[in-house]
């Protein structure tokens, strides 16, 4: 494998960790007593768990490919912290799951581009490029496809109903109905 | 009759206030805006934390994501070609999965008793460690004395609930026993005893055997 194309590869689990990392903090908030929001909450734990299971999918490519012989203390930083805690309301927070999802395809882009064509060597890692192709960029494309529909159905549902739709969407979210 | 009906109100009164009760009547009758303040005492603060913030469990989520990281990357490394140890790899990766979990159910309970979850709050009863490449007995060493320096904290955290500050929050102590102090000691025992049958089975003439052995025992026994 091409050095700058693993070494992209190693910055995508921690990317997936971040994103695991807002997830949690998403769960946490919508827990809140004053929030109150259990559908929103379980949605965005259970979020946090797949991204990483998506980091962890990584690693066992790595792993498959020969990689991380003496260096996986680097995979990840120290601390790793969400990009905020709070959200004001549930339309806010899906909104920023589809900006970060959305983020995180286009890291998978730039791997694919420069592990077809790395800059510092002459092999295409065809069999990468499928993986990340076949499996990842099918999970985000569906992921954000997911994520603008929540979107869509709970703004209609608040345009007329304001907290009311938010509370109904909530319990629908709930019971995986919407 | 007459003078209990006029107690009742008057021991109503004089217990009404800080309740939600009362900021419910007040809200409703002086028809105000919208206004979370009015409403400060509806939340689901009582016993321990009804005074005190839970920092500590806080913290101890964040350490629990920390090393369950921590884990994860442990469990990799021997997944590597060379190391080669997939006994090793499952067992850790398990703690990574359980760490995980526990975070999650930390950060559950800490919004079940009226709180939040705050993960700017770094634990300092951990250090974080840079190298995880370890051997096989170095890393079950690790392992050891990270599951003992969380089992002690649960220990000292459960102490604060029970005794330090008199509140004697059964249900807090409960939680910690349940979720944490029964896994933690079997978690510990069992480390104790891989690391004392690892480190006498090195004493062969030929080690690589006696790990290789001892990996696929760890591996078919998880
Ligand atoms: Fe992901």
């Amino acid at each position: 494998m091409a050095n700058s194309c693993v070494d992209l590869l190693k910055s995508q689990v921690e990317t997936e960790i971040k994103a695991a990392m807002t997830y949690l903090a998403m769960g946490a908030h919508f827990a809140r007593d004053t929030v109150n929001r259990p559908g929103f909450s379980k949605f965005f734990f259970e979020s946090a768990s797949e991204e990483r299971e998506h980091a962890i999918k990584i690693i066992e490519y790595l792993l498959m490919r020969g990689q991380l012989t003496d260096d996986v203390s680097k995979l990840l930083s120290n601390r790793l912290l969400p990009l905020r805690e709070t959200w004001s309301n549930g339309v806010r927070a899906l909104t920023e799951a589809l900006e970060l999802e959305t983020n995180v395809t286009k890291h998978i882009q730039d791997i694919i581009k420069n592990c077809e064509k790395p800059n510092d060597s002459n092999f295409n890692d065809y069999h990468l490029v499928d993986y990340l192709t076949g499996e990842f960029l099918t999970e985000q494309y569906k992921g954000q496809r997911d994520l603008a529909g929540k979107i869509s159905t709970l703004g209609k549902m608040m345009t007329a109903h304001g907290v009311l739709g938010e509370f109904l969407f909530d319990k629908k979210l709930l019971n995986n109905e919407v | 009759m007459l003078f209990f009906g006029i107690l009742s109100i008057l021991l109503a009164v004089a217990f009404a206030k800080d309740t939600c009760y009362t900021d419910v009547g007040a809200a409703c009758n002086s028809l105000p805006k919208l206004d979370r303040e009015l409403m400060s005492n509806c939340n689901a603060k009582y016993g321990y934390t009804k005074k005190h913030h839970l920092v500590d469990l806080q913290s101890y989520a964040n350490a629990n994501i920390g090393i369950s990281f921590e884990f994860l990357l442990m469990s990799s490394y021997f997944g590597n070609y060379e190391d080669q140890r997939e006994g090793f790899k499952k067992l850790y990766r398990k703690f990574s999965d359980e760490m995980w979990e526990d975070a999650i159910n930390t950060i559950k309970y800490i919004t079940k008793r009226g709180g939040t979850m705050n993960f700017n709050e770094s634990p300092s009863f951990v250090k974080p460690t840079n190298v995880l490449e370890l051997n096989e007995l170095n890393s079950l060493a690790k392992a050891l004395d990270r599951q003992k320096q969380l089992a002690n904290e649960a220990l000292r955290i459960h102490s604060t609930f029970t005794q330090i500050n008199k509140e004697d929050d059964a249900a807090l102590a409960h939680y910690i026993e349940e979720k944490f102090l029964e896994p933690q000691a079997d978690r510990v025992r069992d480390l104790a005893g891989y690391t004392n049958d690892l480190k006498n089975l090195l004493t062969d003439d030929d080690p690589s055997v006696s790990i290789f052995l001892f990996d696929e025992y760890l591996k078919k026994s998880l």
